[in-house]
């Protein structure tokens, strides 16, 4: 049993960003590809916008690598609380960021001079999902091999 | 949620401010089609009671257009949605009762078995005060009757839209992409149509063309 939660733990990280970033994206594509229909230029920038809750696919994965290969019944309790946590952290953030990046590329389809200070929300979303990224890592070197 | 569709739709300005409409209603037609089956069924259901010029019930009798109004109160609706319809309402049986009043009469009967959303024995029982004692829990009312009181439809009618898109807008902004941000999209679209309709030019050369019509100054 113990052994199964460090799998659950090794693997969370990257199913629960990945899983997030998949429908951050989908909520940013969607609101990208309305304001496609409405505006005659600068579809890229939308389409970059969009793209944005896929960075914690990428933390996940380095967080999954980070966390120690071998697991046995004394680190798995601390792999699985680790990556279970971290996970849910990016799973929410990308969620999350894609909601921002949607109402930015909404407020910005009408006043594009509003572009740059519109992303401050989701910035400030990547900042968290940076944080939970960084202290998974701090820890998970700390967890017994 | 309708990430698409809301991020598909121009920016509306306010009614006041706006010299034109930022979406043709074919263009807007076409964005609402991405709407849900059952979305579109209560936008469709309801976006006729709640506009300015009602064309449903063009031509109809008070009755007729009560039992109309009570037949879509069973339909059911979105929450947001069903509130709005019930502010709207209210205004619109307030306005009746107003009427009513200032033209020396009494509540009509259907009014009276409506109950839109609110008590007309409580109205009846207060009839004589300014707001029939509702000033506390509908706030613009005593303006509605100050409107009503001077003949001043265009200042009523200003009333009514500013009040409707103060409320949408609230509305939408709670949920950015959900149902009720499109209905209120399409509501506001709606009145900013009906008002932009307004034109004193055109409305003063009528008048003038439907009095010489009546006194026969053309023809003497």
């Amino acid at each position: 049993m113990e052994i199964t939660l460090g799998w659950i733990g090794l693997y969370a990280p990257l199913a629960l960003g990945a899983i997030g970033s998949m429908l951050g994206c989908l909520r940013g594509g969607m609101a990208a590809c309305g304001a496609m229909l409405e505006v005659e230029s600068g579809y890229g920038r939308f389409v970059g916008v969009a793209a944005m809750p896929s960075s914690q696919t990428i933390y996940g994965i380095v967080v999954t690598m980070a966390l120690p290969a071998t697991i046995t019944a004394d680190n798995s309790p601390g792999i699985f609380a680790l990556g279970v946590l971290s996970g849910l952290a990016l799973f929410f953030s990308a969620f999350a960021q894609g909601v921002a990046c949607a109402s930015a590329i909404n407020a910005s389809k009408s006043k594009p001079e509003v572009f740059g200070i519109s992303l401050a929300p989701a910035a400030l979303i990547e900042g968290f999902a940076v944080f939970a990224f960084v202290f998974a890592l701090v820890l998970a070197g700390r967890l017994p091999e | 949620m309708y990430y698409d569709l809301i991020s598909s739709l121009p920016l509306l300005p306010y009614f006041q401010r706006a010299d034109r409409l930022p979406i043709t209603p074919l263009r807007l037609d076409q964005r609402l089609r991405i709407l849900s089956p059952t979305h579109a069924q209560q936008l469709s259901h309801v976006r006729p009671i709640v506009s300015l010029r009602s064309q449903r019930f063009e031509r109809r009798s008070d009755e007729e257009l009560v039992k109309g109004l009570l037949k879509y109160r069973q339909v059911p609706l979105d929450k947001c949605l069903r509130e709005y319809l019930k502010f709207r309402l209210t205004q619109r049986w307030m306005i009746a009762a107003l009427r009513c009043r200032q033209s020396g009469s009494s509540l009509p009967s259907e009014l009276v078995n409506a109950e839109v959303g609110l008590s007309s024995r409580r109205i009846q029982q207060r009839w004589e005060a300014p707001g029939f004692g509702l000033e506390y829990v509908h706030r613009w009312l005593p303006e509605m009757a100050h409107f009503l009181a001077k003949d001043d439809l265009l200042g009523l009618e200003r009333l009514l839209v500013k009040l409707n898109w103060v409320w949408l807008t609230r509305c939408a902004d709670q949920d950015m992409f959900q149902f009720s941000a499109v209905f209120a999209y399409v509501f506001k679209w709606d009145m900013l149509r009906a008002w932009l309709q307004h034109d004193p030019i055109k409305a003063k050369a009528k008048f003038t063309q439907l009095v010489n019509e009546i006194t026969n100054v053309e023809s003497s």
